[in-house]
C-alpha cells in the first residue's frame, strides 16, 4: 500500500516568504542586537512565528512588514531578557572581526574602513529606540509614518529620534560641517 | 543676507518637511548652507550604505577595556558597601535585647485557682498565726543533698 504525505497548503508560501525576507530579517536583528548568534536565534524565532501566524491569518497580510515588526519586537524582548548575554557580548574579544562587504560599490570603497567602523561603533552605542528607527527608516527604507506605526510612536517622535541619531552618527564622519 | 540655516532646518528640508520658501531661497543663495546641505545628504547616504551591509559585529565589541574594568570595579565597590551595611544592620539587630515570650492569657480556671489560694492564705493569716512549716510537709523546702539527688 502506498502512503502519500501531502504538504500543508501553507508550506510553499511560507518557504517563499523565508527565501524572500530571511536576509532582511537577519540584517535587522543584527542591527538591533550586538550578538550575531542571538540575531540568528531571533530570526529563526521570527519565522517560527510566521509558521504559526500564516495558517491562522483570516485577512490578507503584508507579510514583509509583518516580519520586520515581529523581528523588532523579538529583538526588544531579547534585549530585556538577556542583559547578561548583552554584558558578555560587550566584553568578548575582537579576534573574529569579519567585515562582510561582498560587492563594494565605488562609493562604499571610497569610504575608508576606519570610517565604516566608526559608524558602526557609534550606531551600536545609540539608544535602542534610535537604532530601531534608523534601521527601519534608512536600512529598510520605510517612510516616517510606517516607522511610527510599527513602533507605536508619533511621526514627530520618529523624526526627533532620527535627527538625534543622525547627528551622532555624523560625528563618526567628522561631524556636521 | 539672512542668517544661515540651522542643522534641524537643513534636516527638515532634506526630508521634505519644510516647505518654507524663504529657507529654500536661502539655500539656493547661500553657498555655505548649500554645501552643508549636500554634506548632510552625502553623510546620510554613507550611513545608510554602511548599515545596509551586514554589520561587522565584532567591531561593536571593541570597547575601551578600561571602561569595562572601571564599571566592574565600581559595581564591586558598591556591592561591598551594601554587604558591609547589611552585616552591620544584622549585627545590630542580633545584639539588641529580645523581648521575652508573651505571658499566657489568664484563663477562668487559673483565676479560680488563684482565688482559692488567696482564700486559703487569708484564712490562715486571719487566725494571727502562720502554719508551722514543719507541720505541713507541702511547705517543707528541701535544700539538702537528697534534694539534689532526687531532682531530675
Amino acid at each position: 500500500m502506498e502512503s502519500l504525505t501531502l504538504a500543508p497548503p501553507w508550506q510553499a508560501p511560507c518557504e517563499a516568504l523565508y527565501r524572500q525576507h530571511a536576509p532582511r530579517v537577519l540584517r535587522v536583528c543584527r542591527l538591533l542586537l550586538n550578538d550575531p548568534q542571538e540575531a540568528q536565534d531571533v530570526a529563526q524565532d521570527v519565522f517560527l512565528k510566521l509558521l504559526r501566524a500564516y495558517p491562522a491569518a483570516e485577512s490578507p497580510v503584508q507579510w514583509g512588514p509583518w516580519l520586520i515588526r515581529v523581528a523588532v519586537n523579538a529583538c526588544r524582548d531579547r534585549r530585556r531578557a538577556g542583559w547578561w548575554r548583552w554584558w558578555r557580548a560587550r566584553h568578548d574579544s575582537v579576534e573574529d572581526v569579519t567585515v562582510v562587504d561582498p560587492a563594494p560599490t565605488p562609493e562604499r570603497a571610497a569610504l575608508s574602513a576606519e570610517a565604516r567602523e566608526q559608524i558602526w561603533l557609534v550606531f551600536c552605542q545609540l539608544p535602542a529606540r534610535q537604532r530601531e528607527v534608523v534601521a527601519l527608516r534608512y536600512v529598510e527604507g520605510w517612510s516616517t509614518r510606517e516607522v511610527a506605526e510599527a513602533l507605536d510612536l508619533t511621526t514627530g517622535s520618529v523624526k526627533r529620534h532620527l535627527f538625534r541619531a543622525v547627528q551622532r552618527l555624523r560625528t563618526a564622519l567628522g561631524g556636521p560641517s | 543676507m539672512s542668517r544661515c540655516l540651522g542643522e534641524r532646518t537643513l534636516w527638515r528640508l532634506h526630508h521634505g518637511d519644510d516647505d518654507s520658501g524663504a529657507h529654500r531661497a536661502h539655500l539656493a543663495a547661500c553657498r555655505h548652507c548649500a554645501a552643508r546641505y549636500q554634506g548632510l545628504g552625502r553623510d546620510l547616504d554613507l550611513i545608510a550604505e554602511t548599515l545596509q551591509a551586514l554589520p561587522p559585529m565584532a567591531v561593536t565589541r571593541r570597547r575601551p577595556a578600561g571602561l569595562g574594568l572601571r564599571r566592574v570595579a565600581l559595581a564591586a565597590g558598591l556591592a561591598t558597601l551594601l554587604l558591609v551595611a547589611g552585616v552591620q544592620t544584622w549585627r545590630g539587630r542580633a545584639d539588641a535585647p529580645r523581648p521575652g515570650p508573651a505571658p499566657a492569657p489568664v484563663t477562668e480556671e487559673a483565676l479560680a485557682f488563684l482565688d482559692e489560694v488567696s482564700a486559703v492564705l487569708w484564712s490562715a493569716g486571719a487566725g494571727g498565726e502562720w502554719p508551722d512549716p514543719g507541720e505541713d510537709p507541702a511547705l517543707v523546702v528541701s535544700t539538702g543533698p537528697e534534694f539534689i539527688r532526687s531532682s531530675p
